[in-house]
Formats: C-alpha cells, structure tokens, sequence
C-alpha cells in the first residue's frame, strides 16, 4: 500500500463495518469486542447472529478543495460513512486515511446547555470541536456575527427559536478552520437566508482548499454544492462521479415508480378519472422518449373519466432529478375562460409544447387535475412519462450551472459611441432547432 | 489573485506537516508506545474542554439552587450530629476511639463521600457526554477530566468543614499539611476504580446502580463510623480492603498528627497511581467499541 497520498485529504480503502439489529446481543457483542481490542486481536470479520453490513467494501478518497456529496436512501450507510472518517468508530474491514483538522457538523450545537448564555455556549461548544481558549477569543466577534443573534448572545440559550440555536451552532462549527469538514444534513433548518449563507460559506472553504463530505436527502442543495457525489445504498457503494448524473441515477431508482407503479394516483383521488396511456411524440407525431431541448414535444394523454367532469383544470408538471417541479403547463390558456367538461368514458387530451425550454437532463412528467373551482383535487399523478431532454449546439454552457429552464430571449447588441438605432439593435438570430 | 491566496495556503500547509490518523481493524493496543503517546497528548489537550466542562456542571448545578454550595455540608454534619446522639445514650455502641469520636465520624463520613464521589463521578460524568461523543469527535478523555475536576471542588469545601471540626476540637498539627496528598490519593483511587467501570457501565446500566448498593455495602464493611477491628478473623476486613489504608491515614493526619501504619499507607498511595494508569488506558482502549455500540 502506498504511503504518500499527496493531496488526498480522505482515503477510504476498501471499508466495511457492521452493526448488529438486536439491542442486547449488541451489548453483548460489545463486551466481546472489547476483551478481543485488549487481548490485541483485529475484529472480527464473520457477522454473527442479528448483525448486518451497515458499510460494505466502500472505497475513495477526496482531495483538497473537493466538495462531494454522499447520497442515497435511509439505512444506506451515510452517516457511518461520515462516523468512519471522523474516527468515532473503528472500521471492521480495510482502513481509512484522514489528514488534516475534521471538523464535524452533525449535530449542531452539539452540547449547548439550555439555561447558560449563548456566549457561555460559543466558548464550551467551540472546545467541544477541538478550538483553543484563544482561538474561540479571537473568533467570538466573527462567530455571533455570523449567527447573527447579537441582541440574545447574553441571554440563556433556551430562550432561541431552534432557527437561532442552529444558526449559532453552524456559526460556531464554520469557524474552527477544518482541512476536512463533514457536514450531516444540518441545513434543514434556519430559514432560506441563513441556509444560501451557509451554502455559499461552505463553497467559499472549499475554494480555499478545505476539502467538504456533504450528505443531505436535500438534492437541490446537494446538486447546488457539489462537484461530484458518492450514492450508497444497503451500505454498498453503487456510483460515483459528477453530481448531476449520480443525482439522476439516484431519482430514478428512488422514484416509488420504479418499482413499476407508474400513474400511481395521489390516495383518495382515483374516483375521478384514471389514466390509461401517455405518449409523447415529435411534430410529425412520433414517439419519442427524448427531445432537442428547446424543441417541439407534444404529449397525448388518454385517461377515463369516471364519472362527469364539469371544467376540470388540467395541470402538467415538468419533474427535475431530485423531485422538484421546476416547470409547468395548465389547460387554460392565458385571458381564456374556457374549459371543457368531459362525460363518463375515454377521452385523449393533447398539447403541444411550440418551445420546450427545458436544459438538457433527465425529466418526469406528472399531472395534477383541479375541480371546477380549482378547489377540490380530482386527481394527482405522479410519473406520467419520463423522457430526455438532449443539447443542442454551444448549449452546455448553461448546463454547468444550477439552471432548468432557458427563457425565449432575443438579444440585440448595441454601441455606446456610435448610437444609430436603424442598425445598432439587429435581433440575433434564433437558436437552431 | 485567488489563485495565488490559495497556493499560499498550500504552502504554508506543507510547511506544517497535516496530522495523519489512520483508522483500521487492527487492535490499538498493538502499537503501544504510539498508543500511550496519543493519551498522553489528548490528556494535555482536553484541558480547556475539562475545564469548561467543569465549569458548565457548576454552573447548571447551582444557578437553579438557593442553598447551593451548602448541600455539600448538609450530610455528614446530620450523619454526625445522629451518630453522636446515638452513641452519647448508648444505643450505638461503638467501642473506643483514639480521638473524639465527633471527630472521628465526621472525618471519616466527609473523606467517605469523597471517595465515594471520586466511584460515582466518571461514569455520571461520561454519561451526560455520551450524546457528543457519538456525534462530534470530542476530547475522550475530557468527560473524565471534568469529573475529577467536579470531585476535587466538591473535596475543596468538604476539607473546609474538616478542617474547622478539627480546629473547633483542638487537634490541630502541622502533620495536617502532609492531608492533601492523602486526600487526592483517595481521590485517584476512587477515580480509578470509576474509570474502569465506565465502558462496562455505559453499556449495561445495572452498573450504575449497582455502584451506589455497593458503596453503600462497603461503607458499612469499612471502619468509618466504628475503630478498626483487630481481632482475626475480622482485622481482615482492614487488611483486604485497599480503601481503608487511605481513609485511615488521612484521620491520623489530619487529627493525630502522624501517621499510625506508614508502609500500608505508601503503598496504598503507590497502588492508587498505577491503577489510575491501567484505567486511562483500558478506557481509551474500549471507548471506540462503546461508543460503536451507544450510537447504532
């Protein structure tokens, strides 16, 4: 094995741990690990009764600068993962190589005692993570001026919102200047201002040279954060590689549909109508189940109307990778009142998309229909189709970016010194199709 | 220019070289030297943590409290005041003593809830870390660091009391300068004993309450509140029980001025600091499987 791992901050060779279901038999087994680590024999590689794989023979390793994301269901090892490089616990198979200061946000104001002061907390909190009395000293100021609770920081903790606890505990952890920085899905809370806060000062470490393991069920954030991702499940390593794809994978196998239950109707709305075929096609009316983006997709939709809609409102939703709905389309035209009512019985709706401004990337398509009022939900479905959208031309430019949608712009250019309206303002010409 | 921010950065990383941990299946214990090495440097390093710690314990204790500090002196001065009236009317009888017997109790209750504490105080003190230390890669040996802090303030005002019943009496000597080491000597034995029930106890709670029946056992079995018996079979009683050596030289100093059984006395002395020793160690060796088994 090679000694030398130059920028490599985190090696994970080839790592295995498991833990045991039944509480007692834990304990016991426990105590059986502790007589073999004192008698100075490795642990035991054979699982024994009621223990399971929480890790399996998971390797890689993460640079200076990297900010990678470990995704994956419940129950599919991420927070081992995290606890293995945090040295809490010990691996039970291969090994793991950690340089530099960890810095570890799990648990966000991880000790604050509820009726001493934020002050007394910042300073008890921080030595908890490893800072020194004159680190903490000379970062007090940064700190609260980062949760932002200057008015509270002398008054007892138990008094904060639980916005504010963690606002003051991320505050606290960012600032003890980690080489590695682990981060276990801690953005759930604070409102959306510290959130971009903490996300744009974690991108900032980064760029720094801090290498960040990031693990949230939050894709849009782990996709806004990371270059690239580790998906895990039962455990097992499954991919790697740029975000996006790993996030795409990861959505499509953790659809419910997958499993084949497409058109699963949202319960309690199935008395209204169900859907019997989408198809999408192109302008000629094929099917397809990729399209240029920003070219022209239509969609045919043949449902049964279970019993008389009077005026129902049907709305398309265009999915992200991740279960965000990022676009839409409604069956009543801007300025128009009208809307058909459909009889028991089979019925084709079709729509055409002139300009479907979706960026290049894997989407799914769902449908929710509204009663006559808009109040009453007739129906919601989800996973109507899914289809790719693919590049046209320089288009990759935008797709490095956290973007969905190109709007339909024209662009003219114009000189400052030279301004003659007739020639300066010529349109571009549209994006080829 | 952020380019050339960040290669500054990388520069002067290399000039200090990264610390590199590296974890495997293999038992600590292999590599001994380095092992030691790693508690002694995380001992020094937990300091400010033990002392925050401490101080937090304090605080949460007594900001909530109107008698505060005065509970420490609550028990033994009962425990005495019931014990004399007791023996005055001859309902207790308990032979004679070589100093007053108020003396001899309340000496030998406070220096009985010291040790007692020193027993109690890791395993408490570890448990309200327990929910960290499964979270955040804390200082390990912090927890324990904190309680012997919290035993040795609680010893601080005990020895007040102790030092004015020895005073109020007219026993005072010089020989009672020579109390502390005895003191802190219980002090790390009690530590001891506490510390290598930590990883047992933090797994199975029978430990926890089984130490409190079982100080209460010995509390009785130790010549506390009665002389030392010196008839055989019962002088074993004396001779087996290690405590006994300590709590006894520390009476003598403090109230007879020298100490009655030397040799015994030193050993005990010597005995305590191995023990504290091997405990550090087999609960640095066993924390990794504890806390393993705490967090799943």
């Amino acid at each position: 094995m090679a000694t030398s791992i130059g920028e490599e901050l985190i090696l994970v060779d080839h790592v295995s741990k498991k833990f045991c279901r039944h509480l007692k038999r834990s304990l016991q087994y426990g105590v059986m690990d502790m007589a073999r680590e004192l008698m100075g024999r490795p642990r035991d590689i054979a699982l024994r009764r009621d223990e399971f794989w929480a890790i399996k023979d998971v390797s890689f390793s993460i640079k200076r600068g990297e900010i990678v994301g470990v995704i994956g269901p419940n129950g599919a090892g991420k927070t081992t993962l995290l606890r293995l490089i945090n040295g809490l616990i010990l691996p039970d198979q291969g090994r793991l190589v950690v340089r530099g200061k960890v810095g570890a946000m799990i648990q966000l104001g991880a000790g604050f005692s509820p009726i001493l002061s934020g002050r007394e907390n910042i300073h008890v909190n921080a030595a908890i993570l490893g800072m020194t009395k004159e680190e903490t000293k000379g970062k007090l100021e940064q700190i609260i001026e980062f949760a932002d609770i200057d008015e509270f920081i002398d008054s007892p903790v138990q008094s904060y919102s639980s916005g504010m606890r963690a606002r003051l505990g991320f505050a606290v952890a960012i600032h003890m200047n980690p080489d590695i920085l682990l981060v276990d899905e801690v953005l759930a809370v604070g409102d959306m201002i510290f959130r971009n806060k903490a996300l744009a000062k974690m991108h900032q470490l980064a760029t720094s040279g801090v290498a960040v393991v990031f693990i949230s069920h939050n894709l849009d954030q782990v996709d806004r954060l990371c270059h690239s991702s580790i998906y895990l499940q039962n455990g097992q390593f499954v991919a790697s590689g740029p975000t996006r794809e790993i996030i795409t994978q990861y959505a499509k196998a953790s659809s419910p549909d997958a499993q084949g239950a497409r058109f699963a109707h949202y319960p309690g709305t199935q008395h209204y109508l169900s859907i019997l075929q989408v198809t999408l096609h192109d302008e000629a009316g094929n099917p397809i189940d990729r399209v240029e983006s920003c070219g022209i997709l239509l969609i045919r939709v043949e449902f049964e109307a279970k019993q008389f809609l009077e005026s129902p409102l049907f709305s398309f939703m265009f999915e992200a990778p991740g279960h965000m709905v990022i676009a839409a389309i409604v069956t009543q035209k801007k300025g128009s009142e009208h809307r058909p009512s459909f009889s028991p019985g089979r019925h084709i709706l079709e729509t055409k998309i002139a300009r479907l401004s979706l960026i290049p990337g894997a989407y799914t398509l769902r449908a929710s229909v509204y009663g006559t009022k808009e109040i009453e939900i007739w129906g919601r479905i989800s996973r109507l189709a899914d289809f790719t959208v693919i590049p046209y031309g320089r288009q990759n430019v935008i797709t490095n970016e956290n973007v969905f949608v190109e709007l339909d712009a024209s662009w003219s250019v114009g000189s400052t010194i030279n301004l003659e309206p007739s020639d300066a303002f010529a349109p571009c010409a549209p994006p080829p199709k | 220019m952020p380019f050339t921010q960040v290669s500054n950065m990388f520069n002067s990383q290399e000039t200090v070289p990264l610390e590199e941990k590296i974890y495997s299946n293999q038992s600590q214990i292999l590599n001994f030297l380095f092992f030691l090495n790693t508690i002694t440097k995380d001992l020094w390093r937990s300091r400010e943590l033990s002392w925050l710690l401490f101080l937090r314990e304090i605080r949460q204790r007594y900001r909530q409290s109107i008698f505060g500090l005065l509970w420490a002196f609550f028990p033994p001065i009962i425990a005495t005041t019931i014990l004399v009236f007791l023996s005055q009317h001859k309902i207790l009888n308990v032979g004679e003593t070589e100093i007053p017997y108020p003396v001899y109790v309340m000496l030998g209750t406070l220096l009985w809830q010291i040790f007692a504490e020193s027993v109690v105080t890791p395993l408490k003190s570890f448990d309200s870390c327990v929910p960290i230390m499964i979270k955040i890669n804390m200082s390990r040996e912090a927890p324990i660091l904190a309680g012997v802090a919290q035993v040795l303030f609680f010893m601080g005002i005990q020895m007040v009391l102790a030092v004015c019943t020895v005073i109020y009496f007219g026993l005072f000597s010089p020989a009672i300068l020579l109390a502390p080491v005895a003191v802190l000597s219980l002090v790390i034995m009690g530590t001891a004993f506490g510390i290598l029930l930590v990883p047992i106890g933090a797994l199975y709670k029978d430990v926890g309450e089984g130490i409190g029946m079982l100080l209460r056992g010995v509390f009785l079995l130790t010549p506390i509140i009665y002389p030392p018996p010196q008839e055989w079979p019962w002088s074993l009683l004396v001779s087996l029980n290690p405590v006994v050596p300590l709590l006894q030289g520390c009476r003598d100093l403090m109230a007879t001025g020298g100490l009655s059984n030397p040799f015994s006395f030193w050993m005990a002395c010597a005995l305590s600091a191995g023990l504290l020793i091997f405990a550090l160690i087999f609960y640095r060796l066993t924390l990794p499987v504890v806390l393993e088994r705490l967090g799943a």
